[in-house]
């Protein structure tokens, strides 16, 4: 008995010993699933796929480039700077820096996250031939829809940074990962590489219904087109850089002018149009006027282009349309443009981005002519009523993106929630003993944005355009000027001018008809997210002078103590006022590497951080 | 009162309900005596013999020394006998009450230690450890275990990140930081290992009197066989038991009152306008482009009425020409409602908060079964003021229950059973709950940022028992006059209602613990073998609901007929809100066997014990969280000669679930050997060095942890996970949305390579004692270095695409911790006074001898050659006092350059003429302090006994967030009598003031020249505090309390965070044992108590 009993307990105690599969083994209970598990069904290799999607897609729109709050037109000298704990205002106020601003690891970028979506791209790349339940076509496809992703970002990080380390495969945690920077040429040669791989592999034509949204040949046409540009346009179509890099100039310039750039870009950007022609996209121009005359339908013409999702001008956008009130960094894609009284998530945040008197003074009358708008040293402020008017006489574009304080909403008439009375904040900088020409507040400037929600109605959402057909006639305007083929120069601009509703350009110098195509796709893409780098690109002699850089100015109304100060009623005078200056030096013609990569020895800063 | 009544009642209702339990009959005899044994130091002696000379009839002392006996007669001789003690003889005498006291034997020979798996004789002992009793953390009175043990002995201490009741346990630590990885201590309750997701869960919510002591074991000899859990020191804990003797029933409790320890100091509005006014004149005079900001600008007749607490100057009232004589006298003398003055910190908390205790145990036992059955009640409100407002409360509040009941059962002569039951019942209350009640970061977030917002005068509060949330008038109007020039970016910040309207959260918790012990006997197969098993599992519950009532609001105006009336508007009521945040539960199996023997040879005596151990802890209600597992065998081998020459092996071997199988089992041995020269035979006796021993010991632990402790199951390969962001496809005109298709992401890479961090530990000691053991002195010196520590390597380039917390985890890093402990002790006794000084010093300093980090081009740019927790900054030099320093300053990047007179300073470090992050250096030390001091005294006088402990530390660190030092942020936030005091002008420069603040700002950010990270705002955390002082006075054995059977009666006071000396940052409002990090702290408190405690 005694015996047994000290059997079992050592049995017992040895016993607790042999449960290792009890005690220590993962059990089979978590959420988590391996490799095999995503590439063994179409179900989840398709998420895989998806998630590829949004997050490479997002690259540079809010919530999508590292930093926490703001859009990149609030440090583009568009829209204001943002509150002080904004990384914008960060930005704006000291440069961009190496340790970057609330969250992005360097300068106003995510680098991390470009290649932690490149990953994610090459593993679906990598592995979607296992799946089993999978059309061979459709495995092809999802190949090219990957390659071109890759390029997306290689692309954005292109025009970032210049020279990149080229990575053509997802890592193993013991390969050799120790990759210099590559030359400003391989590196576009790169991006090149991947977009005619991705446009050879995707499908013809468009996709089906339930599947648009996806990348197709056309899309990625855009992107090498886009690619192409950036090559062309003079920050790095240059024989020396902006700043000397020593032997390192390859990266960040290609060390000589050659203008068969511009007609390579040229040649992608027609190519484009080609294939928008033959698969029904075209530019939204309704108006029936004729080539070379004023859209009557100017305002819904571009309107629609801009904010109805699936509109015809679209070859590419961000479908990313739930606007829920969920986690927010996802979500500051509609937070920072949508500032209506219909989106109700923290809309307080946003009140200091409204547009700036530099970027005001871009935009046309209807009528095409210039707008006089009051101007620091004015003898005294101007009675509203000028206000009014000249708003109501401002181009279709600037009523479609714009409200104002004072003026009714054109692009959503009536719509409760879009109007003056009902915006239920301050459209504008008002006080009411605010006294000329002291400004009082900032950062309202004299308009709210409503881009991308004409005609939205109660719709919180919307589909950010990545690559709208305007831009190929601007690109050919622009490449077309520089090439010396002024006849098709000024044919490609006026395409998008006259669509705006205003009479066509006929200057013909061709220094003066550059700015005037800078101006259009000012303009036109105003808080689009291309002006941060077209300015930089086409290193603007004034970008440190009121673009970017330099003096930002907001208007300054004053209204009737007590009363609503977006109604026309309250408001008194209004008048011009130096708000903040911005930070600007050379360096930031290319932003900087995170210091922590610095660090890690691998790749080499660009010069001035 | 009401409370207290009730409090009173249930206790006693307890205690009847108890002696109804154990029914034991009170034992009658003629010739009875009863007795109580104490020590020198006046402490009962639980357990010692006595016996009656030349009789059988002998007995145990109670858990409070108590003992009865049946004599002979007066003739008979008591023998009190106890380990560690001088036998004692007294003769009974005439008395029926014999008081003895016991003398310390003077070599202590036979004083025990509990140690992992065992009780050893102390002597014996060759690791480093030390011990609490049970009765010296019932002294302290706070609610957590852990924050009792500060202090209380040498190698442990901690930080403490709150004051609230219910969440203010500090992170305690023992010897210091020595990974950057985890370093919480394991605790192990009556032989149980709690899990380390709950380290201190079950330790903090016990109640102080069911303690029987606490062991900290510190060195790798002593914690050798916790391996794996082992590394960052155990604190073994062992409960009170019963003892054979007639049942003893304790009661006690006290009353306390707490307030905060130190409140940051407020401005008055006057003082706040001046200082603003004067941050908006250096903005506008110093840099161009900020005109503007004189529309923000207080008047002279404004700081008049902020001076006076009126809203209009006399020479106003005279205009009112519609006022009577009488309603201008009147409004001359009317308190500002738009111009007033409020320390919105102090309102919100200077609240003087009550405290309670209660206990009430019953112990004893019979030859068969012994039993320790205890009850506890405890509740501590908060020092926020709990201003109560349509049924919102700001409030904070703690309750628990504690049940405990520990049986001892001889089944049969060789078996013994021990059931332990414990249960912990709370309920934690608290504003600012509206979000996650556990997050307490938001919480804090949501109660202090108003105070920081707000200024002296924004908005009044509750008047007339209104709540007001702003004036009716518009701004710039006479009905709201400082609406413009307050410019505030945020609104009407009102302090108290928006604690109001934050909703209050309720967690109901409650943790059962429940285990079995089985302990044979079994000389009958080989003399001195034992085997035993454990068997415990731990449930526990939380639940969380808030409540948001509906809370009218109003705004106020003074009438512009007669500005002597308010007229309030508003006042709307609506529904309120109630949400249940639903509930959250984890258990915990543990089990272990093992078999142990001991036995002598003559001189030659030898233990060894061999156990086996499992655990498994368990979340049901976190999808997220599977189950975690450890398991492990432990060996321990024992010899010594004599007691003269001692040698100890231990060991661990543990598996994870960390690693993979093949390395999933680590080997932890420890080595050590101890020589008591005292107890040679060629050591002369001597009255001077009475004791001496000599001990080293050398081991191995380890640790399966990484630094955030989030990942889990290392090993595996690369995870994905389902249900992630997705997209949307398909096509639509925005009438409606697409398809949304769910996305699948890569998570964190594994390495099926990775296996244990190890720590080598080595430890020698020193124990002394002189003067007939009057003094003695315990010191310590210890090096441990780690290798193998588990970190995601820095290094890696970002083209790898996986971001630095999901990468695969690697043996890389590497540590060292180095320091020492000295405890000093004199006792003695002058007369009848009994009296004892102890000091102890510890010193712990880590170094990062590795981390995987990517190397930055300054050496003081990286962490790698510092401290664990060091922290970097810019290094400044001063103010820009002159013009001639301002213009010669190099090119800051983080500023654009911009700075003006009375700014800080900044050191160009590398010499490049640019101030940028090569710039930013180690500065000061961690917030955790290298040398933690603690001063024990205290003496005993008949029935009098007092003792004091003083705590202080140095080489810490504490970092001022911005919150703290930034004023008027957003326009219209709060500034500080610190900045006032302290701020540079021009002319206080010129005078030779002392300056500690930069000239004042307005609206300043993070990104302006003086706020940027820098020593300017690091503030040493050094320290000296009366941290707690105990008097008491036990009545003498009368006949009232012997017919009342009373047998022992004290009444005491104690006091807790009693004085704080002046340090660097009593002026900031922060007590400098609060952990750094955050702008949102709720204040540590102090506590006044009083109690009563007593015996039947």
């Amino acid at each position: 008995m005694k015996k047994i009993f000290v059997l079992l307990l050592m049995i017992g105690s040895l016993g607790i010993y042999s449960c290792e599969d009890y005690f220590l083994q993962k059990p089979d209970t978590s959420g988590t699933v391996n490799l095999e598990a995503i590439y063994g069904s179409s179900k989840n290799a398709t998420a895989a796929l998806m998630n590829c999607y949004h997050y490479s897609l997002l690259h540079g729109w809010p919530g999508g480039w590292g930093v926490g709050h703001g859009a990149l037109a609030s440090i583009s000298g568009e829209r204001s700077r943002g509150y002080s704990w904004h990384g914008t205002y960060q930005i704006v106020s000291s440069g961009l820096s190496v340790n970057g601003s609330e969250g992005s690891d360097g300068g106003a970028d995510s680098y991390a996250s470009s290649w932690a979506n490149i990953r994610n791209c090459f593993v679906t790349k990598e592995n979607i031939d296992k799946v089993p339940d999978m059309t061979d076509a459709m495995k092809g496809y999802i190949k090219a829809e990957c390659t071109g992703l890759i390029a997306y970002r290689y692309m954005g990080m292109f025009y970032r940074y210049g020279g990149l380390p080229i990575v053509t495969k997802s890592f193993d945690a013991t390969d050799e990962m120790t990759i210099q920077r590559s030359s400003l040429q391989a590196t576009l040669d790169y991006v090149l590489s991947l977009c005619d791989e991705a446009i050879a592999g995707l499908p013809e034509g468009d996709w089906s219904e339930d599947q648009t949204g996806r990348l197709t040949k056309g899309a990625v046409m855009a992107m090498k087109a886009k690619v192409l540009m950036f090559a062309a346009r003079p920050l790095f179509n240059a024989s020396t850089p902006y700043l000397d890099n020593g032997v390192n100039n390859n990266l960040i310039c290609f060390g000589s002018e050659n203008s068969q750039r511009w007609q390579d870009a040229i040649t992608a950007n027609e190519a484009v149009l080609t294939w928008a022609a033959a698969n029904g996209y075209a530019l939204n121009n309704t108006g029936g006027a004729g080539e070379g005359q004023p859209n009557p339908n100017a305002l819904a013409d571009y309107g629609n282009a801009t904010s109805t999702p699936g509109n015809r001008e679209v070859l590419l956008a961000l479908k990313w349309d739930d606007a829920g009130q969920g986690g927010w960094s996802d979500y500051a894609i509609f937070y920072f443009n949508n500032t209506s009284n219909l989106w109700t998530n923290s809309r307080y945040d946003t009140d200091q981005v409204g547009l700036l008197s530099n970027f005001l003074e871009n935009y046309y009358r209807k009528d095409g002519t210039d707008q006089s708008w009051p101007k620091i040293g004015d003898a005294e402020p101007r009675p509203i009523s000028d206000w009014i008017e000249r708003i109501e006489n401002m181009e279709p574009r600037f009523r479609a993106d714009n409200l104002t304080p004072g003026v009714q909403t054109v692009s959503n008439p009536g719509i409760k929630g879009w109007t003056i009375e009902t915006w239920n904040r301050t459209l504008g900088n008002s006080g009411n003993n605010d006294i000329y020409p002291s400004i009082y507040g900032d950062g309202r400037g004299c308009a709210s944005t409503t881009k991308f929600y004409f005609n939205a109605g109660t719709r919180t959402w919307f589909e950010a355009p990545l690559f709208r057909l305007a831009e190929t006639y601007l690109n050919l305007a622009e490449a077309y000027n520089e090439a010396g083929n002024t006849t098709l120069a000024l044919r490609n601009l006026n395409i998008v001018h006259n669509r705006a509703g205003l009479p066509a350009v006929v200057i013909t110098e061709k220094s003066a008809l550059r700015s005037i195509i800078q101006r259009e796709k000012a303009v036109e893409y105003y808080n689009e997210n291309h002006r941060y780098f077209d300015v930089k690109h086409w290193k603007l002699d004034n970008i440190g002078n009121g673009i970017i850089g330099g003096q930002m100015r907001e208007m300054q109304f004053r209204a009737t103590t007590g009363l609503d100060a977006n109604l026309p009623t309250s408001l008194i005078e209004y008048w011009d006022g130096n708000v903040y200056v911005t930070y600007w030096n050379p360096k930031m013609f290319l932003e900087p590497f995170p210091q922590s990569e610095i660090n890690k020895g691998t790749v080499i800063q660009n010069p001035g951080y | 009162m009401k409370r207290n009544y009730f409090q009173f009642s249930l206790t006693k209702l307890l205690a009847v309900v108890l002696m109804m339990l154990v029914n034991t009959a009170f034992a009658s005899a003629a010739n009875r005596v009863k007795g109580n044994v104490k020590d020198s130091k006046g402490e009962a002696v639980i357990g010692a013999t006595i016996a009656v000379k030349g009789s059988p009839s002998a007995i145990i002392s109670d858990a409070d020394g108590n003992f009865e006996i049946t004599v002979a007669g007066p003739s008979s001789v008591l023998v009190v006998t106890f380990l560690g003690y001088e036998p004692n003889e007294e003769k009974v005498g005439n008395r029926s009450y014999i008081p003895i006291l016991l003398a310390e034997n003077s070599r202590a020979m036979n004083e025990v230690v509990v140690t992992a798996y065992a009780t050893q004789k102390k002597v014996n002992v060759t690791g480093s450890i030390s011990q609490v009793k049970g009765r010296d953390i019932a002294a302290i009175p706070v609610s957590n275990i852990a924050n009792a043990l500060i202090g209380n002995t040498p190698g442990v201490s901690g930080l403490q990140t709150s004051g609230e009741p219910g969440r203010n346990a500090a992170d305690i630590y023992i010897r210091g930081i020595s990974t950057y990885g985890s370093s919480t201590p394991l605790v192990v309750i009556d032989g149980v290992e709690q899990a380390s997701e709950q380290a201190f869960k079950e330790l903090n919510s016990m109640d102080a009197n069911e303690l029987d002591g606490i062991s900290i074991l510190k060195d790798a000899a002593s914690t050798a066989v916790y391996g794996i859990r082992g590394a960052n020191g155990v604190i073994i804990v062992t409960t009170r038991r019963g003892l054979t003797g007639k049942p003893v029933i304790s009661f006690s409790t006290n009353f306390g009152l707490t307030k905060a320890t130190n409140l940051q100091k407020g401005l008055t509005s006057y003082e706040y306008a001046v200082l603003r006014n004067e941050g908006i004149s250096n903005e506008m005079n110093s840099f161009a482009g900020n005109d503007g900001l004189a529309a923000y600008l207080f008047n002279d007749d404004d700081l008049w009425k902020f001076k006076n607490n009126r809203d209009f100057t006399p020479t106003e009232v005279s205009a009112m020409t519609n006022l009577s004589d009488a309603q201008k006298t009147s409004l001359n003398n009317s308190p500002a409602l738009y111009y007033g003055s409020k320390d919105l910190y102090a309102e919100q908390f200077n609240k003087t908060a009550p405290q309670s205790q209660s206990n009430i145990n019953i112990s004893g036992g019979t030859d068969k079964v012994k039993y320790f059955v205890s009850l506890g009640y405890f509740s501590q409100e908060g020092i926020t003021n709990a201003t109560e407002y349509h049924g919102s409360n700001t409030g904070s509040s703690f309750k628990r229950y504690n049940f405990r009941s520990n049986f001892d059962i001889d089944v049969v002569k060789n078996l013994k059973v021990s059931i332990n039951m414990a249960g912990q019942f709370g309920t934690t209350k608290g504003p600012g709950t509206s979000a996650d009640p556990y997050d307490l970061n938001s919480r804090y977030k949501v109660i202090m940022q108003y105070i920081y917002d707000g200024n002296p005068f924004l908005c009044p509060g509750i008047i007339d028992g209104n709540l007001i949330n702003n004036y009716a008038g518009v701004a710039g109007s006479a009905q709201n006059p400082l609406g413009v020039k307050t410019g505030s970016s945020i609104g009407s910040q009102n302090a108290v209602y928006n604690l109001l309207i934050s909703g209050t959260g309720y967690i109901y918790n409650s943790l059962l613990d429940n285990s079995v012990k089985v302990d044979h006997t079994m000389d009958y197969l080989i003399k001195g073998l034992r085997s035993h098993a454990t068997i415990s599992y731990q449930d526990n519950y939380n639940r969380f609901v808030t409540v948001s009532p509906y809370l009218p609001s109003y705004t106020v105006q003074r009438s512009t007929a007669n500005p002597n009336n308010l007229e309030f508007f508003g006042g709307t009521v609506g529904a309120g809100s109630f949400n249940s945040w639903g509930y959250s539960n984890w258990n915990k199996l543990y089990v272990d066997a093992g078999l142990d023997w001991s036995g002598a040879f003559g001189n030659h005596n030898i233990s060894a014990l061999l156990l086996g151990k499992g655990s498994k802890y368990t979340m049901p209600s976190d999808n997220n969280n599977t189950p975690s597992g450890m398991m492990g065998l432990v060996a321990r081998a024992t010899y010594n000669y004599s007691n003269r020459y001692m040698a100890e092996f231990n060991m661990g071997y543990n598996g994870t679930e960390q690693f993979a199988q093949g390395n999933r089992f680590g080997l932890f041995p420890a080595y050590s050997v101890g020589w008591v020269p005292t107890l040679e035979p060629f050591f002369p006796e001597n009255d001077y060095l009475s004791f001496m021993k000599i001990r080293a010991s050398y081991g191995t632990v380890g640790n399966d942890l990484l630094a955030s402790g989030s990942r889990r199951y290392l090993y595996l390969p690369n995870t994905y996970n389902l249900n992630q962001t997705g997209y949307y496809l398909g096509n639509t005109d925005g009438s409606t949305k697409s398809t949304y298709y769910s996305g699948a992401t890569e998570g964190t890479l594994g390495n099926k390579l990775v296996t244990w961090e190890r720590a080598n530990k080595y430890d020698v000691g020193l124990e002394m004692r002189f003067f007939r053991d009057k003094l003695s002195l315990v010191a310590d010196y210890f090096s441990e270095s780690r290798n193998n520590i588990l970190t995601t390597l820095g290094t890696i380039p970002a083209i790898y695409g996986v971001s630095s917390g999901s990468v695969p985890p690697a043996n890389v890093g590497e540590t060292t911790n180095k320091g020492y402990e000295i405890s000093l002790n004199w006792t003695d006794k002058i007369g009848q006074v009994g009296y004892f000084v102890e000091g102890d010093v510890s010193f712990a300093r880590n170094k990062i001898i590795y981390k995987a980090e990517s190397l930055g081009k300054y050496y003081w740019m990286n962490s790698t050659g510092f401290s664990i927790g060091q922290k970097f900054g810019l290094v400044s030099d001063g103010l820009f006092n002159t013009p001639e320093e301002l213009s010669n300053r190099p090119y800051n990047e983080y500023t654009s350059n911009k700075a003006t007179l009375g700014d800080v300073r900044y050191k160009d470090l590398n010499g490049d003429g640019k101030i940028n992050s090569q710039d930013v250096a180690p500065i000061g030390y961690a917030n955790y302090p290298e040398y933690h001091f603690n001063l024990k005294t205290g003496l005993n006088y008949k029935g009098f006994d007092l003792k004091l402990l003083f705590i202080g530390t140095a080489n810490g660190s504490y970092y001022l967030n911005s919150g703290y030092t930034i004023p008027f942020f957003k326009k219209a936030g709060n500034a500080w009598n610190w900045m006032y005091e302290g701020r540079w002008t021009a002319e206080k420069y010129a005078a030779g003031d002392k300056i500690t603040y930069p000239r004042a700002t307005f609206d300043a950010t993070t990104t302006d020249n003086n706020f940027l990270t820098s020593d300017f705002w690091l503030r040493s955390s050094n320290f000296f505090k009366l941290k707690n002082v105990e008097i008491g006075y036990s009545f003498p054995q009368s006949g009232i309390l012997r017919k009342a059977n009373i047998s022992s009666l004290r009444i005491y006071a104690n006091m807790n965070n009693v004085y704080t000396f002046s340090n660097a940052l009593s002026s900031i409002g922060i007590d400098p044992e609060t952990t750094d990090g955050s702008t949102y702290i709720y204040p540590l408190t102090s506590i006044v108590n009083t109690g009563i405690s007593l015996k039947f």
